[in-house]
C-alpha cells in the first residue's frame, strides 16, 4: 500500500468507514511505516480538541418557540389536497360569519405572544382575581397595520395612520352568551390546544344539555360542534365534538350524518371506532347500514371492519 | 380579532398539552452511536485503527429501530401527501429537533438555526408532493437542511473580507459556546477560561473550511452519518464525499497544529 492510500484510509477507518478487506493491508503498512503512524496519531491528537466543541442539543425553550413560529407559518400556506382545501374554505366562511363581543368563572386572554411559550401557559393558567369586566390595557397594545401615511410637502413632517389591536382578558360562566360565543370563536382557532379546550367545554355542556338545541341556521353550540367533527385537523378534537353530540344522533338527521361521514372518511381509526360504536343505536336507518356495509369490507382497520359487521348482524336480527 | 388563550380554572387541561410535544418521540437517528474516542497505547495503535466501524457501528437493535421508523414515516408521508396537516406535523416532531441541533452546531447561533428550522419544514411541506419515496425523508430533509446552511455560510464568508478578524468581530459565534458550558467547569473559572479558548479556537479552525468541506466534516464527525448518506444529502457521490472529508481533516489538522503552535 502506498503511502498516500494508507494516510486516506487512516481517515476512513478512524471515522469507521473502511472496507474490511482494506483493514488487514492498512494495519501492515502502519506497522512498518513509521510516518503514517504519525499520521494515525495526529489525527487522534485533534480528537480532544474537537470534543470541546460538543453538539449541544437545542434548549427546550429554543423548540418550543422554533415549533411555534413553524406552526403558524405553515397555517399560513395555502394548504393542497382536497379535504384540507375543503376545511380551509370552511374556515374562513365560519370566520366571517362569526364576531364576537364578549364578557363573565372562565378566563379568556386575547393577547399577543412576547417570548416564552412556557411562560406565557404558566402566567395564563394563574387565576386573576378580575371582575366580570372586560380590562384593556393599551400599553400593551400592538400596532396592528398602518392604514395611511401622509406627508406633508417640503418639511420634515409625516402623518402616519394606524390601527392598534388591544389584548383583552375575559372571565365569566359558562352559561353566558358572551363566553359560548368566544367559545364558538374559538373552534376555528389556528391553535390546538385552544380548540382542544374550547370544543371539549361545548361538548360537555352539550353533554349536560345545555344550550345546545339544533337552530335552523346551522348557528349555534351544536353547530360548532359538528364543523369541529367534519373539518377539524386534530383528531383528538374530532373525537371530543363526537363525544358532545352522541345524545342527538338519534333525534338529529344532521347528527347523524356528520357521525356517518367521519366513520366513512376520517383518517384517524380512532375517530372512526368511536364513530361506529355511536351508530349502533340508530341501526334500522337504512342510510347507516349502507355505511357500516362499505366500512365492514372496506375500512384498512380490522376492528373497525368487525364491528361494523357485528352491528350490521345485530340490526339484521332485529328486523 | 382572534382568540389567543383559554383557560380552563379547576384542573386545567394545558398541561396536558405541553406535555404532548414530547410524547411518542423516537430516538434520532442522527443521535445514534458517536464519541467513544479512546485513548490508545502505541504498539496496539495500529491494529485500533483498522478496527473496521470503530467509531460508528449501529447494533441490531438500532438498525432495527431505523428500518421501522422509515416505515412509519413512508406512511405519514403518504398521508401528509394528501393533504393531512397532523401527518405532516408529526413527520415535524419526528425531526425537527435534529435539525434545529445541526443548524445550531453548523451556524453557531439560535437565531440562524430557527430561520433555517423554519425554511427548511416549509420547503419540504411545499415540496412533499415531489418526495418519490427513493431515499429515506430524512436524507431528503437534510438535504434541504444542508443547502439552507451552505447558503448561509456562503453568505458569511462573502461579507467578510479579512478571515482572520473572524472570532472578533462575529458575537455570534460566542452564543455557541455559552450554549455548552456545564456545572462542572463553572464550578473552575480557570478551567472554563481554558475551555473557552479552545472551543475559540476550534471555530476559528473549522471557519478556514470551505462552507463543503465544512459540512461534510459536520455531518461526518459530529452528526456521525456515513459517507454514502452525506453523499446522497449533498446531491453528490460518495466518493466526492469522501475526498471532501480527507481535505477537511488534513486542513483542520495543520490549522489546528498552527494554533497550537501560535
Ligand atoms: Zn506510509
Amino acid at each position: 500500500m502506498k503511502c498516500e492510500m494508507a494516510r486516506d484510509n487512516v481517515i476512513l477507518a478512524y471515522y469507521g468507514e473502511l472496507p474490511d478487506e482494506l483493514a488487514s493491508t492498512l494495519e501492515q503498512h502502519l506497522m512498518t511505516c513509521e510516518e503514517c503512524r504519525a499520521e494515525l496519531s495526529a489525527l487522534e491528537g485533534i480528537e480532544p480538541q474537537l470534543a470541546t466543541l460538543p453538539v449541544a442539543e437545542p434548549t427546550p425553550n429554543l423548540l418550543a418557540q422554533s415549533r411555534m413560529r413553524l406552526d403558524d407559518a405553515l397555517d399560513a400556506i395555502p394548504p393542497h389536497g382536497f379535504f384540507t382545501r375543503l376545511r380551509a374554505n370552511f374556515f374562513l366562511w365560519v370566520g366571517h360569519l362569526r364576531s364576537a363581543p364578549a364578557l363573565a368563572t372562565l378566563l379568556i386572554g386575547v393577547g399577543f405572544i412576547g417570548g416564552n411559550f412556557l411562560n406565557r401557559y404558566e402566567v395564563a393558567k394563574q387565576p386573576q382575581p378580575q371582575p366580570a369586566s372586560t380590562s384593556s390595557v393599551p400599553a400593551q397594545s400592538v400596532v396592528a397595520s398602518v392604514t395611511g401615511i401622509d406627508r406633508t410637502p417640503d418639511s420634515e413632517m409625516v402623518q402616519v395612520h394606524y390601527n392598534r389591536i388591544v389584548p383583552e382578558t375575559i372571565e365569566g360562566s359558562l352559561d353566558s352568551k358572551e363566553i359560548r360565543d368566544l367559545l364558538m370563536k374559538a373552534t376555528t382557532s389556528p391553535t390546538d390546544g385552544i380548540r382542544a379546550n374550547s370544543v371539549q367545554l361545548l361538548a360537555s355542556e352539550c353533554k349536560a344539555g345545555h344550550e345546545c338545541a339544533a337552530r335552523d341556521d346551522g348557528k349555534g353550540v351544536r353547530g360548532a360542534l359538528l364543523v369541529s367533527l367534519r373539518y377539524d385537523k386534530d383528531p383528538g378534537v374530532r373525537l371530543k365534538a363526537l363525544e358532545g353530540l352522541e345524545s342527538y344522533i338519534g333525534q338529529d338527521r344532521r347528527v347523524r350524518d356528520a357521525v356517518l361521514e367521519s366513520l366513512a372518511h376520517d383518517p384517524d381509526a380512532q375517530v372512526r371506532m368511536a364513530a361506529v360504536s355511536l351508530l349502533t343505536p340508530v341501526q334500522h336507518d337504512s342510510s347507516v347500514r349502507q355505511v357500516l356495509r362499505t366500512v365492514s369490507t372496506q375500512d384498512e382497520n380490522p376492528y373497525i371492519r368487525t364491528v361494523s359487521y357485528n352491528t350490521l348482524q345485530g340490526s339484521d336480527s332485529i328486523q | 380579532m382572534k382568540v389567543e388563550a383559554i383557560v380552563i380554572t379547576p384542573g386545567g387541561e394545558l398541561a396536558s398539552r405541553l406535555s404532548s410535544s414530547s410524547r411518542g418521540r423516537r430516538p434520532s437517528p442522527f443521535a445514534l452511536g458517536l464519541q467513544d474516542a479512546a485513548v490508545k497505547s502505541l504498539p496496539g495503535m495500529a491494529k485500533a485503527a483498522t478496527q473496521p466501524g470503530a467509531r460508528n457501528k449501529l447494533t441490531p437493535a438500532q438498525l432495527e429501530a431505523r428500518a421501522q421508523q422509515r416505515i412509519e414515516d413512508d406512511e405519514l408521508i403518504r398521508e401528509a401527501q394528501k393533504g393531512n396537516r397532523a401527518a405532516f406535523d408529526a413527520l415535524v416532531r419526528r425531526y425537527d429537533q435534529s435539525v434545529l441541533r445541526l443548524a445550531l452546531h453548523m451556524l453557531g447561533n439560535e437565531q440562524d438555526a430557527q430561520d433555517v428550522h423554519q425554511e427548511a419544514f416549509i420547503k419540504a411541506y411545499r415540496h412533499l408532493t415531489n418526495f418519490r419515496f427513493e431515499c429515506s425523508f430524512y436524507t431528503w430533509l437534510y438535504r434541504i437542511v444542508t443547502n439552507l446552511c451552505l447558503d448561509q455560510l456562503r453568505r458569511r464568508k462573502s461579507r467578510r473580507e479579512d478571515p482572520s478578524t473572524v472570532m472578533d468581530s462575529s458575537g455570534d459565534e460566542m452564543d455557541l459556546l455559552a450554549n455548552v458550558s456545564d456545572d462542572r467547569s463553572m464550578s473552575n473559572p480557570a478551567r472554563e477560561l481554558e475551555r473557552k479558548r479552545m472551543g475559540e479556537r476550534i471555530l476559528a479552525a473549522l471557519d478556514k473550511l470551505t462552507p463543503r468541506e465544512r459540512m461534510v466534516f459536520e455531518l461526518k464527525h459530529y452528526q456521525g452519518l456515513k459517507l454514502r448518506t452525506i453523499g446522497e444529502m449533498l446531491n453528490t457521490t460518495e466518493e466526492t464525499a469522501k475526498n471532501t472529508l480527507f481535505r477537511a481533516t488534513r486542513k483542520l489538522r495543520a490549522n489546528l497544529a498552527e494554533l497550537r503552535g501560535a
